[in-house]
């Protein structure tokens, strides 16, 4: 019997979540993703063509994720190598992708959340994508694996994120630790295993929101 | 067993990127909304699927909600909207303001019409058995259009890294609005290759549209 965590939670127990999409008028596609405290919005512009001739690319999209915080450049590359993986960004060539990110509020596991507003922005846009990232992050305690910590737990012990595949949760996309400290091999595939089970709910969940999204707006146009 | 059955979910339910829809046939085709991947059809957009029969196949769709900013991109074969900026000998530089499918763009986009892609002067009727090789069957840049002319083009190819290339070498591509050099006011087509004032009733050469109905 794992005991429970500084908030009440099980070790396997996400947060709260909660996902607005359609929250920024000025945007192409916006979304606003909640996972407890954890609050992050994205905005994204698009396809548009860029202001420079030499950021684009001839035969597909070039994608641009900005965090305007400092230190935040290897976040940037680590989520445009997983956007752009997932994007049919060949349908849009000759076009730039301006996905920014805005952290409203941190307690923990922020990169996964980033993840999720950015890829609910995309789908807000019409964005193509072959399949959705879906990010779980893993807290490497002493006894169990902490899922989706906060950010007491997280400035406690090293974190790791691992990106599934919503269609095929097997599919591991990307894996990406919080400090310098090289994991295992098996501690990844372990991490990787309970995350498999957690993606099935947050796939779930993003379904009903964009479900819930698209009644919402039949009912507007329509009623 | 009807394609229906092959698909994993309902018609008109409602799926994800990444939903796989069902395996690909002969008589299963991805259409917009969807990819093929390693024998399976996926939804690649946020929507309700349907199915569209046609002669021997189906074409599995995903349709989004509402228009989205990823549909007014430009591609090859689309009919745009453009002003001409400046021209040269060989070629006119011209903006997109927007597509046929799309509507406006949000950035106007740099694009060229060169001389040989604005097409004859000899209209597409016209048939004579007299030896054409002396005669000038290519338009000037100039006697086809201005600055300040608004064109409908089709997008010819992506073109360089700077600009795309257009064509107006069809009936109904070429100038459908210009004002008079004089007049300052809007002419009207007298012919396929002549525009009229109507004020002071001065003709001026251009290579204009087709009117479609």
């Amino acid at each position: 019997m794992t005991e429970a965590r500084p908030d009440g939670r099980s070790a396997n127990t996400l947060r709260p979540l909660s996902c607005e999409l359609g929250c920024l008028h000025a945007a192409d596609g916006s979304a606003l993703w909640k996972a407890g405290n954890t609050h992050v919005m994205a905005a994204v512009h698009g396809p548009i063509a860029p202001r420079i001739a030499t950021e684009e690319h001839a035969d597909k999209c070039r994608i641009q994720v900005v965090i305007p915080t400092s230190s935040s450049s290897e976040w940037e590359a680590f989520l445009t190598r997983i956007l752009t993986s997932c994007c049919c960004t060949q349908l849009y060539p000759r076009c730039i992708l301006s996905i920014t990110i805005h952290v409203l509020s941190h307690d923990g596991s922020i990169l996964a959340a980033a993840l999720h507003a950015a890829v609910s922005a995309l789908m807000d846009a019409g964005i193509e994508m072959k399949t959705l990232p879906v990010g779980v992050t893993c807290l490497l305690s002493n006894t169990d694996i902490l899922l989706d910590p906060t950010q007491v737990e997280e400035d406690e012990s090293a974190s790791l994120i691992i990106v599934l595949e919503n269609s095929d949760a097997d599919q591991m996309l990307a894996c990406y630790s919080s400090n310098s400290l090289n994991q295992s091999v098996q501690t990844i595939l372990k991490c990787s295993v309970v995350a498999a089970r957690v993606s099935q709910a947050i796939s779930a969940f993003w379904r009903i929101a964009i479900e819930s999204k698209v009644k919402q707006q039949c009912e507007t146009i329509f009623s | 067993m009807n394609n229906n059955s092959r698909l994993r979910y309902e018609i008109d339910s409602f799926v994800v990127p990444g939903d796989r829809l069902g395996s690909f046939f002969k008589t299963t085709v991805p259409g917009p909304g969807t990819s093929a991947r390693k024998g399976h059809l996926y939804a690649s957009t946020a929507g309700r699927l349907s199915i569209q029969q046609q002669e021997e196949q189906s074409l599995i769709t995903v349709t989004p909600p509402h228009d989205f900013a990823s549909r007014r991109v430009i591609t090859v074969g689309q009919i745009v909207l453009a002003k001409v900026d400046r021209v040269s000998w060989t070629q006119a530089h011209v903006s997109i303001f927007a597509t046929e499918t799309g509507g406006t763009l949000q950035y106007p986009a740099e694009a060229i019409v060169r001389r040989e892609d604005i097409g004859s002067t000899v209209p597409v009727t016209h048939t004579t058995n007299t030896n054409t090789a002396n005669n000038k069957t290519s338009w000037q840049v100039i006697e086809a259009v201005r600055p300040g002319d608004w064109i409908v083009a089709r997008v010819l190819s992506l073109g360089d890294t700077q600009r795309y290339m257009l064509t107006l070498a069809e009936p109904q591509l070429g100038v459908w609005y210009a004002l008079s050099a004089k007049g300052g006011t809007v002419m009207q087509p007298k012919s396929w290759n002549t525009m009229v004032c109507p004020k002071t009733g001065v003709e001026e050469s251009r290579k204009c549209a087709k009117p479609r109905c």
